[in-house]
């Protein structure tokens, strides 16, 4: 590996902005860089050829983390394997507000979290199986009541804090919604 | 008891306002130009809703030029719009 490749200071910008935001996506690389998103790929595909970084395709994305085994690793160094496939999900809006809801009222039903989230009920089970398979989420039922539980609350808060996950705003669905468009 | 054209206009404006102060945040955040262009867009719109409002409350007998303007306005705005889907 040719660390020289970190002297480009774009590479080293981008080197540092995916070791303190694990797992950001291409498009989001370049939004938060300002650079055309053509030049964003060229680098990051130097940064992979490089062994740098790597990419997991996620949902349609591209997304992006420092190799763990680098000592400059940073973010990456502190989360597992296991804790890189919740962050995949957890950087996703449905998932992120699924558990938003849990760590604001951990008890709350089904029925609870289908009014909160505001998507097809269909479109929430889909993502609650991924998040039971990724060991973010436990079934519970309760006779006819049927709900979900963190399984580790302290770990998807640890994951939140490292990955710098915040949940979208306003602000948020208005830049995603004009950059679709544009 | 205001008319309802008063009304619409009003609330067209604090719309506008609105979008404008959204489109803003999301140029700061981002740092995306094109985030800018709807702000400008948008900052069009408002200023349209403030004049057609400023007409209407001002209470002017004829409404042409203010409807001209407006348009020219929205134009403007539409223009700004179809920019802002060009690479910039």
């Amino acid at each position: 590996m040719d660390k020289r490749i970190l002297d480009v200071e774009t590479r080293r910008e981008l080197f540092q902005l995916i070791q303190s935001n694990l797992g950001l996506h291409m498009r989001e690389i370049a939004r938060r860089t300002d650079m055309q998103l053509s030049l964003v790929e060229y680098h990051l595909r130097s940064l992979e050829e490089n062994e740098l970084v790597y990419a997991i395709k996620e949902g349609g994305y591209n997304r992006y983390y420092v190799d763990d085994d680098l000592p400059e690793a940073g973010g990456g160094g502190r989360l597992d394997s296991s804790q890189k496939r919740k962050l995949h999900l957890l950087r996703q809006n449905i998932p992120l507000r699924v558990v938003c809801v849990l760590l604001d009222n951990p008890k709350a039903k089904h029925k609870e979290l289908h009014e909160c989230v505001e998507v097809s009920a269909s479109t929430l089970s889909y993502h609650l199986t991924r998040m039971v398979k990724a060991e973010i989420l436990i079934k519970v039922r309760r006779g006819k009541d049927k709900g979900y539980r963190l399984m580790d609350r302290k770990e998807v808060l640890y994951i939140l804090m490292v990955g710098h996950v915040a949940p979208p705003d306003v602000v948020d669905g208005f830049i995603s919604t004009w950059e679709e468009f544009f | 008891m205001f008319p309802l054209e008063n009304i619409v206009v009003a609330l067209s404006c604090v719309l506008a306002a609105t979008l404008l102060v959204i489109s803003a945040l999301a140029y700061k955040r981002s740092k995306n130009k094109k985030m800018l262009i709807l702000a400008g867009v948008f900052t069009i719109f408002f200023a349209k809703g403030v004049f057609l409002t400023v007409c209407l409350f001002a209470g002017i007998d004829s409404l042409y030029w203010p409807f001209i303007i407006g348009g020219i306005l929205d134009g403007a705005a539409l223009i700004v719009l179809y920019i802002s889907t060009m690479r910039v």
